[in-house]
């Protein structure tokens, strides 16, 4: 009566392969319905397979699972005091074929008896009549409903599966910003916050460049980045000669130290960023055009958004690829730095440390916020001063003026080892703030361009990179001009 | 060689009968802890409180009507510490009874920690134990024979009737409860119904229960498992099976689906975590998400076919304080996409309309309470077994208008701060409580003594754990009517009754929890031999 591919299958599976068939995994295998499977196992167990074991599922009526209540009483006036109820009870059984006859006496009724699974040896563990369940599975979940229905399988037409996704536990895509902690020392905790919140932003489309793009972000406010980082050149040219304006004004409003290390702090940052950004230069001349900081940096960014890259790889390997561009840049530069002069010359006149260091706390928060966004830029920030207290000492340059006997005040540039124990927070912009220190000397633009340059080099390679700049500009503290030689020079 | 006659194959398809899910009403009130009810810092006496205050007054009218005009025309206190001795009166308050065998916290504290804590009891009831009566002003005990047998658990509002004594106890003659919830009206008229057609039995949508699969025990009832899925989706059995397991239109799971796991102790522990760092996740050594998987597979076998409600249990990796959450969907897999599968709160109500959409003068609204048997066996605790069974004690569960008196005492629930959750409000037309050793079931009926034609009825189902007995309980949702479909091996090792009889037999009646751990490897090794 087997179709030959039953009988095949039966065959290769039970005197080849040796497996468990039940009636389902032949139902799936063949696409019977489950019904006609299971004739297919007695035919083929009568006919073929005498020495197979075969199991049966037995079902009929059996005697009531009767429940054992009878004590109860309870005879409150409203119950009705009646037992626990005998109700229908039907049993599948599932037995060996040497059982057969044994477990058909227990039943009252026997309704159906069917043939369960065949198998090369006699089943004792009837866990193993589980093993073709995984092939039942495997098919019904590749074909589906239409197998579902060949085989018999009674399907409420309520059942529908949900196009909803997963519940929303799925919605942590990107792993939490790390950046935060390191620059928590240095920056206020809001000034962090905000970091934060750009770098989630920024993390995603562009992490290497993003850096410099968040300090930028950071130094205005995050909408602004956004709104322009799409606008086109032409807007932001106009832009930064008014920034450039109000940036001259700023300083010589702001006649003190303070404020051009601030100015410096910010150009860093903002040069930096630049360099950092190029691939996406829109994202720069936004930059310049919101005018984060005093305006020292927008000549820079005109010039240097060209020849960005090219003033990076100079700065930082010193090698001698300065292009036109970067001369131009230079040239800039030097321009900037005149206007500068005129706010830093004011400086000299005031006591010198007490309102640098609160200049400089505030540059630092400045610094820090703008840092943070970026996380390479802030690895090195970060170890810098964490270098200073791990790496011994940092050699820094620093500058103390002081009134001399003839009661002028002079300043002088030193260069000595600091460790970082005293004011850790302040430390961290401290480096920068210290190199340009000497040269704070008035150059803040000036300098913020070389160290933007540094800063942007040694932020791809290695942090420590940095320092050595910094290091090499005590030499030069001389005098202004010789500062802004050396660094063209290199 | 082959004693089978085919079966025969019929070209027809079957169908299920449709039933839909309502949403939840204020007297069928969803258990979801909700961000406002998240809080823990309140104090358990709050729901003591609560119940008492909501539970009074229909206390109070019930013993008015109960005890109205007989002799001695006896009075309500208000306060059970106002009684006035040699005076016939009845009081309201909260049941307490003071129980030497119960858990005290106290007993924790001074235990010598060196010793390991003895394992739990299985009874709380103890001949010395005192029932009490409390309000808010204090509490009176109550005696007498009467209250003794009334059978009753810390924590039921009652109304007690008797005089207080010269030793300052209460001698109760009489006890009223608040009774059953009242019930919708389209519930009752349904019996009615019932007796008058019996049309279309075939029509008549059917709701699978099951309980306690404890999938992932030491001895797993798989096989049967196997052939439970299999019947379900209509795919075992003979023709005459498949028809009735057509019928079925919807399953829940009462609990227990997962057998509690095993922790391996290893004693080298700490020997191995130095060895191999700190690793994240679960050890592959002593856990194994296989039960998680196997419990998966097996729902989405069944959830191909027919719509499945999963409640939580005691056993399951969910919290142990009611109302215990839902599962996360997400932690069956595939399974979860499938609209019509539903986790559920532990307590949960269910509104199911059967018939069809189509024949609207068809329907049937009925309201189903499921939990999955922890209100139930704690309540078990406090009861001597012999006169109380699970059902009676169901029954009056119903009649004392709370699901689960004993919750914040010896049963953990959630500390709310301005409801009782287990408060019944609404009698369901049925009641189905998993987890438990044996079947059971009752149609319980309370006619109002002075309408006289209003009846509740609700169907009490105890569902039992199926790696013990193999039992799917089948409720007729049009007629309440129940059957059972058990499913058995017999000659093969692997089944938690190879001997249904005796294991019948042999199910304790003192409801401890003994799980298969202990009787499987005796009746499997046994089985072989047979």
């Amino acid at each position: 009566m087997s179709t030959q591919p039953v009988r095949d299958y039966l065959t290769k599976q039970l005197l080849i392969e040796n497996n468990i068939v039940t009636y389902r995994s032949l139902s799936r295998a063949l696409t019977l319905n489950v019904n006609a499977a299971k004739n297919e196992l007695a035919d083929f167990h009568a006919n073929d397979g005498e020495k197979l074991a075969a199991t049966y599922l037995l079902s009929g009526r059996i005697q009531p699972a009767s429940n054992h209540s009878e004590d109860v009483d309870m005879d409150d006036g409203e119950s009705e005091g009646f037992e626990a109820e005998d109700v229908d009870c039907t049993e599948m059984l599932l037995v060996g074929e040497r059982e057969l006859e044994s477990a058909q006496a227990q039943f009252i009724e026997l309704e159906s008896i069917h043939i369960y699974s065949l198998s090369p040896a006699v089943i004792r563990d009837a866990g193993l009549l589980c093993t073709p369940t995984e092939i039942v599975r495997n098919l019904d979940h590749k074909k589906g409903a239409e197998l579902a229905a060949a085989v018999g399988k009674v399907i409420a037409s309520n059942v529908t599966v949900s196009t909803k996704a997963l519940p929303s536990w799925g919605g942590r895509k990107a792993p939490p910003p790390v950046a935060g902690p390191s620059k928590v020392a240095a920056s206020t905790s809001a000034v962090k916050k905000e970091e934060d919140a750009k770098h989630k932003e920024k993390a995603k489309p562009e992490k290497p460049k993003a850096t410099g793009k968040l300090d930028f972000s950071k130094a205005k406010t995050k909408p602004l980045k956004k709104e322009e980082d799409k606008p086109v050149k032409p807007e932001t040219k106009p832009e930064v000669a008014t920034t450039i304006g109000e940036k001259v004004q700023a300083k010589v409003a702001e006649s003190k130290r303070g404020v051009k290390r601030k100015s410096a702090l910010a150009s860093d940052s903002e040069e930096e960023e630049k360099v950092v950004v190029k691939p996406a230069k829109p994202a720069v001349k936004d930059q310049s055009s919101v005018r984060v900081r005093k305006g020292v940096i927008l000549s820079d960014d005109e010039d240097d958004v060209p020849a960005a890259a090219a003033a990076r790889k100079g700065k930082g390997k010193a090698t001698a690829a300065a292009s036109e561009a970067e001369k131009n840049l230079r040239a800039m530069m030097d321009i900037d730095d005149n206007a500068v002069t005129r706010a830093s010359r004011d400086t000299p006149a005031e006591p010198d440390e007490e309102p640098d260091t609160d200049m400089a706390t505030t540059d630092v928060n400045m610094s820090d916020g703008e840092s943070k966004p970026a996380p390479v830029k802030r690895k090195p920030k970060k170890v810098v001063p964490i270098g200073k207290n791990g790496l011994k000492k940092k050699r820094v340059v620093k500058s103390k003026m002081h009134l001399d006997e003839k009661g002028y005040m002079v300043s002088q540039d030193y260069s000595e080892y600091e460790s970082v124990e005293e004011e850790e927070e302040e430390e961290e912009p401290a480096p920068k703030g210290k190199g340009k220190g000497k040269a704070k000397a008035k150059v803040v633009e000036d300098s913020a361009p070389t160290k933007a340059k540094t800063a942007a080099k040694p932020a791809p390679p290695a942090k420590t990179k940095p320092k050595p700049g910094g290091s090499s500009k005590p030499g030069q503290q001389a005098g202004l001009a010789s500062f802004f030689g050396k660094s063209k020079s290199k | 060689m082959a004693p089978v006659a085919p079966l025969p194959t019929s070209a027809t398809t079957l169908t299920r009968p449709l039933t839909t899910v309502l949403p939840c009403t204020d007297e069928t009130p969803s258990f979801l802890i909700t961000k406002a009810d998240k809080s823990y810092k309140h104090q358990y006496a709050n729901i003591y409180f609560v119940r008492l205050r909501i539970l009074r007054d229909t206390v109070e009218e019930k013993a008015r009507q109960r005890w109205d005009g007989i002799q001695g025309n006896p009075i309500l206190v208000p306060k059970v510490l106002e009684v006035e001795k040699s005076r016939l009166c009845y009081i309201v308050g909260t049941v307490y009874i003071d129980m030497p065998l119960k858990p005290n916290v106290m007993e924790d504290i001074a235990r010598d920690n060196s010793i390991p804590a003895p394992p739990p009891l299985s009874k709380f009831y103890s001949p010395d134990d005192s029932i009490m009566l409390e309000d808010e002003s204090g509490r009176i005990q109550l005696v007498g024979q009467r209250v003794i047998e009334e059978r009753l658990v810390t924590g039921v509002i009652i109304a007690a009737l008797g005089i207080e004594t010269p030793t300052g106890e209460f001698e109760v003659v009489d006890v009223c409860y608040a009774g059953m919830a009242p019930q919708p009206i389209h519930n009752v008229e349904a019996p009615e119904e019932k007796m008058a057609v019996d049309a279309d039995p075939q029509a008549d949508g059917w709701i699978a229960l099951i309980s306690g699969l404890d999938i992932g025990s030491p001895s797993p009832a798989d096989a049967q498992i196997q052939m439970l899925v299999e019947y379900l989706t209509g795919e075992g059995g003979g023709p005459g099976n498949q028809i009735s397991a057509a019928q079925i239109s919807r399953l829940i799971i009462a609990g227990d689906s997962l057998a509690p796991v095993v922790m391996a102790v290893k004693d080298e522990g700490l020997d191995e975590k130095e060895r191999k760092g700190r690793r994240y996740g679960y050890d592959a050594t002593t856990f194994s998400p296989h039960p998680t998987l196997n419990l998966a597979a097996h729902l989405l076998d069944v959830a191909r076919t027919m719509p499945i409600h999963l409640l939580p249990g005691e056993t399951d990796p969910s919290g142990v304080i009611l109302p215990q959450q839902p599962f996360p969907r997400a932690m069956l897999g595939a399974v979860s996409s499938y609209g019509s599968f539903t986790c559920e709160t532990n307590p949960t109500y269910l509104r199911i309309v059967s018939g069809s959409e189509a024949e609207t003068s068809n329907t049937v609204t009925r309201t189903l309470l499921v939990n999955s048997g922890q209100p139930l066996n704690d309540m078990f605790k406090y009861v001597a077994s012999p006169p109380a069974t699970p059902l009676s004690l169901l029954e009056s569960t119903l009649r004392w208008r709370h699901m689960a008196p004993t919750a914040p005492d010896t049963l953990w629930c959630h500390p709310y701060f301005s409801a009782d959750p287990f408060l019944i409000s609404e009698t369901p037309d049925l009641y189905v409580v998993g987890g438990q050793q044996q079947f059971g079931t009752k149609m319980v009926v309370e006619s109002d003594k002075y309408t006289g034609k209003t009846q509740k009825r609700c169907r009490i189902v105890l569902v039992p754990r199926f790696a013990d007995t193999g039992i799917l309980v089948l409720v007729n949702m049009r007629t309440m009517a129940v059957k059972c479909v058990k499913f058995g091996i017999k000659g093969m090792s692997g089944s938690s009754q190879d001997h249904p009889h005796e294991t019948h037999a042999d199910l304790p009646s003192t409801h401890n929890d003994s799980h298969p751990i202990a009787s499987h490897p005796s009746s499997g090794s046994a089985s072989p031999a047979t």
